[in-house]
C-alpha cells in the first residue's frame, strides 16, 4: 500500500502542468457549485424574510370565508373581537397587530390619468411595527409613516409614479365597505415606500386602521390578527401552539389561522420550483467538472498502458494498479477540492457581505417572483460545502476506476506493446 | 528449470490466423544463459510470453519449475512471476516518475518485505550493476545503457530463478549493448540466475552459452553458442 500511495504521489507532483490544470478545473467547478448555491439560497432566504416583515407577518388569523375567499379581499368577512385574539396571543409572549385587507381602485384625484386596483391594508399604527418593518422602507425626503385617525396613506412609490402622484397630493379610493356598499374614500399622501419587496412598491397602499374602520364600517373588528415569530423558527411549531390558545375563544370555529408558508403558497411554489431549476444548474456545473478529471484520468492511464503492463508483468495485482489511479485522481481531487473550497469561501464572504447590486435589472423585469430587490446578498450554507469539498474528492476518485479497470483487462502483452 | 512440451499459439489478427509457435518443445536448465534467436515473426517475443506467464498457449504445455502453468487463474499467474521470473525489456520500461533507487525497490515491495532490507537490497544491486552514485537520478537523467542496467537490477532483486530479457539490447548501440550483455553474463554465473533473451542480433547471439534458433514458428536449431548445444 505504501509503494502504491508514493507512485500516486510522485505522479501527482511529477505532472505538475496537468495536475494544476485539472485541479483548476474542479476547483472553479467547486467555487461556482459553493458560490451560486450560497447566493440562491441567499435570494430564497432574504425573500422569505422580505414576504415576512412585509407581507405576511408570521402568522395571520382570519374568519375562513375571508380566506376562501382571499382573491377579492372582502372585508364583510372580519373578525368581531380581534383585540380577544391579540389578548389571548399576547399571553403567550407573540407580538400581535390587527390589519385590514381590501382591494380598490385608485386614482389621482386632481388631473386623474386614470386607475388602477391595487392591495390595500389599513394597520395599526402603534403596532404594526412590532411585526412589520414598512417603517424602514421610508427614505429621507419621501415623508413620513402614517399617523392614528388621519385620512392618509402611505403608497408603494413605483406605484406612485405610475400614478403620477406626489407627496402631500391627494387620492381617491373606491371600495366597498362591510355592508357592501360603494364608498369613495379621499387620501392624502404621506409616505412613499421604498422597501426590498418589490411586491409593496409596485402595487400596495397602507393607511391608519382606526380610520378605515370607520370608513368601512367595521364595528371594531378586523379582517386580520397578524403574530409575529422568531422567523427561522418552524412555523408548523408555532401554529399548534397558535391553535391550542384560539380553541377556547367564542367563535373560534369560523376562524383559520395560518403561518406565512400557507398564506403565500404561491410564493413557496414558485420558489421550490426556481429551487429546482438551479440544482439542475448546480448539476450542470458539477458534470463540467466531472468531465473534466475524467477526460485527465483516461489520459493518464492511456498514455502509461505500456508502464501498466511493465507493473502486471512483474507481478503487481491488477487491483493495487487500479488503487494506484484512484488515488492519484483523490490526490487531484483533493488539491482541486480544496482550492474550490476556499475560493468559493472567499466569493461567499463577499457576497454575504456586500452582495451585488441588481437593482438595475430587477426593476426592469417587474415581478420576477421573489420578493427581493436591489442588493442581492449570499446565505452560509455549511452543508454545501463540505459536500461539495468531499463529492470533489471521492468523484474524481471514482472516475479513474473505468479507464484504470479497462486498461488492466488488457492483455499484458498488449500493454507492453502499446506505444 | 523450464520445460515447454509441444507449444503452439495462434493469434487472429482481423480474419487471418497466424501460426505464430507451431509445435515447439524446449528444455532449459537452472543457471543457463541462453539465447532464442531468428529474424523478425520467427515467435521469439511469442515464446518469451508463454514462458514468462504473460500470455497462455493454444495448445501445449509450459512448466516453470515442474509447474504447469496452463492451469493457473491470474492472480496464480501474477504471484508466480512476482515470485520466480524477472524480465528486462526492449525499451527499459522505467517507470518516469520514479529515481533509479525507487525502480529497483519497487519489484521488492510487491514481496511486501521490511522498508530497511528493501533499502539495503536496492543499493546493493544497484552497486552491483555499477549504478552507485547515481541512485536518485531520474530515468530521464540517466543513459540508455545505464537505464537497462536498472532495468536489470530491477529484475534481480527478488533473486528470481529466471530472467527473461526481450531484446535487451536492442534500444542500445553496440559497446553499450555488449557491456550490458557482459553483465547479465557475470551476474548468471554470480547469482547463478537463469537468463534467456531473445535476438536478431548476430553479436548478441555470440554471447549465449546456448543458442536456440526459431523460423516460422519452428525451432530450426537447438545448440551451439558459447555453452554448446542440448
Amino acid at each position: 500500500m505504501k509503494f502504491i500511495l508514493t507512485l500516486a504521489w510522485k505522479n501527482l507532483s511529477r505532472y505538475r502542468r496537468r495536475t494544476i490544470i485539472t485541479a483548476t478545473a474542479i476547483a472553479v467547478g467547486i467555487a461556482m457549485y459553493i458560490f451560486v448555491d450560497a447566493w440562491l439560497l441567499g435570494i430564497e432566504k432574504e425573500s422569505e424574510r422580505n414576504l415576512i416583515y412585509y407581507e405576511t407577518g408570521s402568522a395571520r388569523i382570519m374568519q375562513k370565508k375571508f380566506w376562501e375567499e382571499k382573491d377579492f379581499k372582502l372585508v364583510k368577512y372580519y373578525l368581531k373581537d380581534p383585540a380577544a385574539i391579540q389578548e389571548r396571543l399576547r399571553g403567550l409572549g407573540y407580538a400581535t397587530t390587527q390589519r385590514i385587507s381590501f382591494l380598490g381602485q385608485i386614482s389621482k384625484l386632481v388631473d386623474n390619468q386614470g386607475s388602477f386596483q391595487i392591495k390595500l391594508a389599513a394597520i395599526d399604527v402603534r403596532t404594526d411595527t412590532d411585526i412589520f418593518k414598512l417603517n424602514q422602507g421610508i427614505a429621507p425626503g419621501d415623508g413620513r409613516f402614517l399617523h392614528a385617525g388621519e385620512p392618509e396613506i402611505m403608497l408603494g412609490s413605483e406605484l406612485a409614479k405610475d400614478l403620477d402622484v406626489h407627496l402631500g397630493e391627494s387620492v381617491l379610493v373606491l371600495t366597498r365597505t362591510a355592508t357592501g356598499a360603494y364608498d369613495d374614500i379621499e387620501l392624502t399622501v404621506v409616505g412613499l415606500l421604498d422597501t426590498p419587496n418589490p411586491l409593496i412598491n409596485q402595487g400596495a397602499g397602507f393607511i391608519p386602521l382606526d380610520y378605515a374602520k370607520q370608513r368601512l364600517q367595521m364595528q371594531g373588528g378586523a379582517t386580520e390578527v397578524v403574530v409575529g415569530f422568531p422567523e427561522w423558527d418552524q412555523p408548523e411549531k408555532e401554529m399548534k401552539k397558535i391553535d391550542a390558545a384560539l380553541a377556547g375563544l367564542p367563535g373560534h370555529r369560523e376562524w383559520v389561522a395560518l403561518d406565512y408558508k400557507e398564506l403565500a403558497s404561491e410564493f413557496v411554489m414558485i420558489a421550490s420550483a426556481k429551487s429546482g431549476g438551479s440544482k439542475i444548474i448546480l448539476l450542470l456545473i458539477f458534470i463540467i467538472a466531472v468531465i473534466g478529471i475524467s477526460n485527465t484520468m483516461l489520459m493518464a492511464v492511456f498514455e502509461r498502458v505500456k508502464e501498466i503492463g511493465m507493473m502486471r508483468a512483474m507481478g503487481m495485482k491488477d487491483s493495487s494498479i487500479i488503487w494506484s489511479f484512484f488515488f492519484e485522481a483523490s490526490g487531484i481531487g483533493f488539491i482541486g477540492a480544496l482550492a474550490g473550497l476556499i475560493l468559493g469561501i472567499l466569493l461567499t464572504a463577499y457576497m454575504v457581505t456586500w452582495g451585488l447590486d441588481m437593482s438595475g435589472l430587477i426593476k426592469g423585469m417587474g415581478n420576477i417572483g421573489y420578493r427581493t430587490t436591489g442588493v442581492f446578498k449570499a446565505w452560509w450554507n455549511p452543508d454545501t460545502m463540505i459536500s461539495a469539498f468531499f463529492t470533489g474528492i471521492i468523484i474524481s476518485g471514482l472516475v479513474s476506476f473505468f479507464p484504470a479497470v479497462r486498461a488492466v483487462k488488457m492483455q499484458i502483452t498488449d500493454c507492453l506493446r502499446n506505444r | 528449470m523450464v520445460k515447454v512440451e509441444n507449444v503452439k499459439k495462434d493469434y487472429t489478427v482481423g480474419k487471418i490466423s497466424v501460426h505464430a509457435l507451431r509445435g515447439v518443445s524446449l528444455a532449459v536448465d537452472k543457471g543457463e544463459f541462453m539465447s532464442i534467436a531468428g529474424p523478425s515473426g520467427s515467435g521469439k517475443t511469442t515464446l518469451l510470453n508463454l514462458i514468462g506467464c504473460l500470455d497462455t498457449a493454444t495448445s501445449g504445455e509450459v512448466f516453470i519449475d515442474n509447474e504447469a502453468v496452463s492451469g493457473k487463474n491470474k492472480k496464480e499467474l501474477a504471484l508466480l512471476r512476482r515470485e520466480k521470473l524477472g524480465f528486462v525489456f526492449q525499451s527499459f520500461n522505467l517507470i518516469p516518475v520514479l529515481t533509479a533507487l525507487e525502480n529497483v525497490s519497487f519489484a521488492l515491495s510487491l514481496l511486501e518485505l521490511d522498508n530497511n532490507e528493501v533499502q539495503k537490497r536496492s543499493m546493493r544491486i544497484l552497486e552491483e550493476v555499477g549504478l552507485k552514485g547515481l541512485e536518485k537520478r531520474f530515468p530521464n537523467e540517466l543513459s540508455g545503457g545505464q537505464q537497462q542496467r536498472v532495468a536489470i537490477a530491477r529484475a534481480l532483486i527478488k533473486d528470481p530463478g529466471l530472467v527473461l530479457a526481450d531484446e535487451p539490447t536492442a534500444n542500445l548501440d553496440s559497446n553499450t549493448g555488449k557491456d550490458i550483455l557482459k553483465l547479465m553474463e557475470e551476474l548468471n554465473k554470480s547469482h547463478k540466475t537463469t537468463f534467456i533473451f531473445s535476438t536478431h542480433d548476430s553479436m548478441v547471439m555470440d554471447f549465449a552459452h546456448r543458442l536456440v534458433l526459431l523460423h516460422d514458428g519452428l525451432i530450426t536449431r537447438n545448440g551451439g553458442g558459447k555453452g554448446g548445444g542440448k
